[in-house]
């Protein structure tokens, strides 16, 4: 009777996953503002150390708008002309468009400073070599390389889908090539819009990018404070201000993404490619140029690089193998991290409460964090008495920083995905009388689920990537593949790293891909009116 | 004149014919309603008239002239045709009256000649207060009623109207259809309507046929 009671009770329901939630990402949260406020004390600056620059804060954010610039037009432009292609040509070009997703934007920019190195542009230095003009150039492409693909897939996903039926709309009244210039195009901005906004998050928190073009960003500062000059209060402090740019530019992202969404709840439109606009050859020509200069020329480098030296690759079974289990890793704190957002989502969906946003906002508090920041956090949370030694000794420690950091993925996503759901399914559920955690388990978790499994596959994705937390938080004797990479970049042995790079980007490309195809299917599934 | 002429019209989805040999005549300036349940052909035959879909056999010759079939093929755009379409939509990033004005895009009427033509559409169908306003604020009958005089305000020869009065009540409808069925009668504008409801017909002052194996009878 008590745990019927329980079961269907509203509050409890609601505050057992704001409770799950808050246990996963509240203690590095809390950590990481305690290190902050530390590093604001009297005497915790000693050697004067630099905590704000406007200097810097104002590059950090020159690169990253030019760098989300760039990247909307191009893939703007390549996604909605994908879109229009046949079916076996536009599941080709998505391919291209996830692989320089799933390689880590510091490959990118070790394969173009390589490029750049042999075409004479940096004296011969690879390290040091490089005008000023040289540098920032090659760190803007090196993250337009990097993130472009995002703008991509997103004007891809409406130019195939909802602008199909708008154009449709249209089509009885105008030409296909009026259609698409004033139906097409501005049905695919607000997406485009949007994954603009991600790139200039994902480009103002990026630092291995910048780093290796001589370049220094805030986050590359914040980086250097928490590894090359040992002062992690400092860091804490100093990160707080492109922690609170990043916080607001997500939250711009989430406002433009639920209005781009809102756009895209229309049936399917059931026509023939030649009715609706279709891009001309020139266009098509274009497109492959993008494509086989920005995902096959990288790709190129990356195996000419690997296959110069095939000896010293042949001997990599150990680092792949390394791999393998970063694969695994990643996927267990990202379907921790997966499981805790669909409930907490579905949660918030079945019964709203003035808690909502500020859970929110703690839950994405740990992915603005810098990266270095929330591994720490980890460690000296791992390091209380009360957390028993094991967890420190083994991966556990590793998948919850990981769980905690990109929990803010799967939460996003699914929030997204039930903000799209018709009001009247929440009614319906408070009319059948399922409350509580039965209302939560039988519609909130599978309506969310999709967007919950989306998000776990790029949270695992991401999480195979990461380097900050992977180097602080991984146990000792076995290191992840991405540190493994960093170490044979660092020591400059070329073939070994690119080899590494490239089974990590094809892996997880296929990874990435497979998901999609299974979370479309399930989608179909779970929701056949979206 | 025939408006419109269809013959034999056949059309498969993944090998299922959905239209089986549909044939229709439609003298110009009259209105035509097709009833019949749902998933027999009706939208896929409005469809194929306005151009949006091909035939797999058959032809359909708009007033003398051929626009499907036997290789000949005019674009929706060049038919004269207005359309409603089942669920209409409305574009998000334009207001009701760039909604209206957008079928006039190929027109070579100045900018404040379309703007005026739009607003006399709007007001036919008593939505000319709602103007400015954005679709993502109007209501669902309200959208229809932005979407009905969006197909006229062009003054085309044909109109293909789908669930036309979708989202709008007894009283509302039968206003509506009285200024339709006026504008439609100065202009000898020639209809073809696809309902689940009589009362669509009769408000529209319409003859009716039903469809039926994927074929047009007439109505019993």
């Amino acid at each position: 009777m008590i745990l019927r009671k329980l079961l269907t009770n509203a509050a409890f329901a609601a505050w057992l996953t704001r409770g799950l939630l808050l246990i996963l990402v509240l203690p590095p949260v809390l950590a990481f503002v305690i290190a902050a406020a530390a590093g604001f004390g009297p005497s915790a600056n000693p050697a004067n150390l630099r905590i704000f620059s406007w200097a810097l804060l104002g590059r950090s954010l020159f690169i990253a708008m030019i760098v989300a610039l760039l990247a909307a037009v191009l893939g703007g432009f390549c996604g909605t002309v994908t879109g229009r292609l046949s079916r076996a040509a536009s599941a080709l070009m998505l391919f291209a468009f996830v692989l320089p997703l799933a390689t880590p934007p510091s490959v990118h920019a070790y394969v173009w400073r390589n490029v750049a190195l042999s075409a004479g542009l940096l004296g011969g230095l690879f390290v040091e070599g490089g005008s000023g003009i040289v540098n920032y150039a090659g760190a803007v492409f090196s993250m337009v390389s990097a993130f472009w693909t995002i703008p991509a897939l997103a004007a891809f996903a409406v130019s195939a889908g909802p602008a199909r039926r708008y154009e449709l709309e249209a089509r009885p009244f105008a030409s296909p090539s009026i259609a698409a210039r004033r139906i097409l195009v501005p049905s695919v901005l607000p997406a485009v819009a949007a994954s603009a906004g991600l790139v200039f998050v994902l480009a103002f928190g990026e630092f291995g990018a910048v780093a290796l073009w001589q370049i220094n960003t805030f986050p590359a500062h914040v980086l250097s404070l928490y590894s090359a000059t040992f002062e992690p209060h400092l860091a804490a402090a100093a990160s707080l201000v492109p922690a609170l740019v990043t916080g607001l530019a997500a939250a711009l992202v989430f406002l433009v993404a639920a209005r781009a969404l809102s756009a895209t709840a229309v049936e399917r439109a059931n026509v023939e490619r030649e009715i609706l606009w279709r891009p001309s050859r020139v266009l098509k020509a274009l497109l492959a140029v993008f494509v086989l200069f920005l995902v096959a020329g990288p790709l190129t480098v990356s195996v000419w690089y690997a296959a110069a030296r095939w000896s010293s690759v042949a001997g990599l079974a150990g680092i792949l193998g390394e791999l393998g289990f970063s694969i695994v890793f990643a996927s267990a704190a990202a379907l921790t991290g997966a499981a805790v957002a669909v409930f907490a989502a579905a949660a918030h969906w079945t019964s709203r409460g003035p808690w909502r946003t500020l859970i929110l906002v703690i839950a994405l508090a740990a992915f603005f964090l810098p990266s270095a920041g929330a591994g720490l956090a980890v460690k000296s949370v791992s390091q209380l008495r009360i957390i028993p030694a094991a967890f420190t000794a083994t991966p556990a420690a590793l998948v919850y920083a990981l769980a905690a950091r990109f929990l803010a993925v799967p939460l996003l996503l699914a929030a997204l995905a039930l903000s799209r759901v018709d009001a009247n399914y929440r009614r319906l559920v408070e009319i059948s009388g399922a409350t509580g955690l039965r209302a939560i388990v039988s519609v909130g978790v599978p309506v969310a689920f999709p967007a919950a499994f989306a998000g776990f596959a790029v949270a695992a994705v991401l999480g195979v990537a990461e380097l900050p937390v992977s180097m602080l938080v991984s146990p000792p004797g076995s290191p992840p593949a991405s540190v493994d990479l960093f170490n044979l970049m660092h020591y400059a042995r070329q073939s070994e790293a690119f080899a590494v790079a490239v089974a990590m980007s094809v892996g997880s490309s296929f990874a990435i891909i497979g998901a999609l195809a299974i979370t479309r299917r399930l989608w179909k599934r779970y929701l056949p009116a979206h | 004149m025939e408006a419109i002429l269809a013959r034999s019209l056949t059309k498969l989805f993944d090998r299922l014919p959905v239209l089986d040999g549909a044939s229709l005549s439609v003298p110009e300036g009259q209105r035509l309603v097709v009833f019949g349940p749902t998933g027999v052909g009706k939208t896929t035959l409005l469809f194929i008239l306005a151009g949006l879909v091909r035939p797999d056999a058959g032809e359909v010759s708009l007033f003398g002239t051929k626009a499907s079939g036997n290789g000949r093929f005019i674009p929706p755009e060049a038919r004269s045709i207005g359309m409603v379409f089942q669920r209409a939509l409305l574009w998000p990033h334009m207001s009701a009256l760039q909604n209206v004005e957008f079928a006039l895009c190929q027109s070579l009427l100045s900018r404040l000649e379309r703007r005026r033509k739009a607003l006399e559409a709007l007001a036919l169908f008593g939505v000319d207060g709602l103007a400015s306003r954005r679709p993502d604020t109007l209501s669902g009958g309200q959208i229809q009623r932005v979407a009905l005089a969006r197909s006229i305000v062009a003054s085309p020869r044909i109109l293909l109207w789908d669930e036309p009065f979708t989202g709008l009540d007894a009283a509302t409808r039968n206003v509506v259809a009285a200024c339709a069925v006026d504008f439609m009668q100065k202009a000898r504008t020639t209809l073809v309507a696809v309902s689940h409801h009589l009362e669509d017909a009769g408000a529209l002052l319409a003859k009716c046929v039903r469809m039926e194996g994927g074929r047009i009878v007439p109505l019993a």
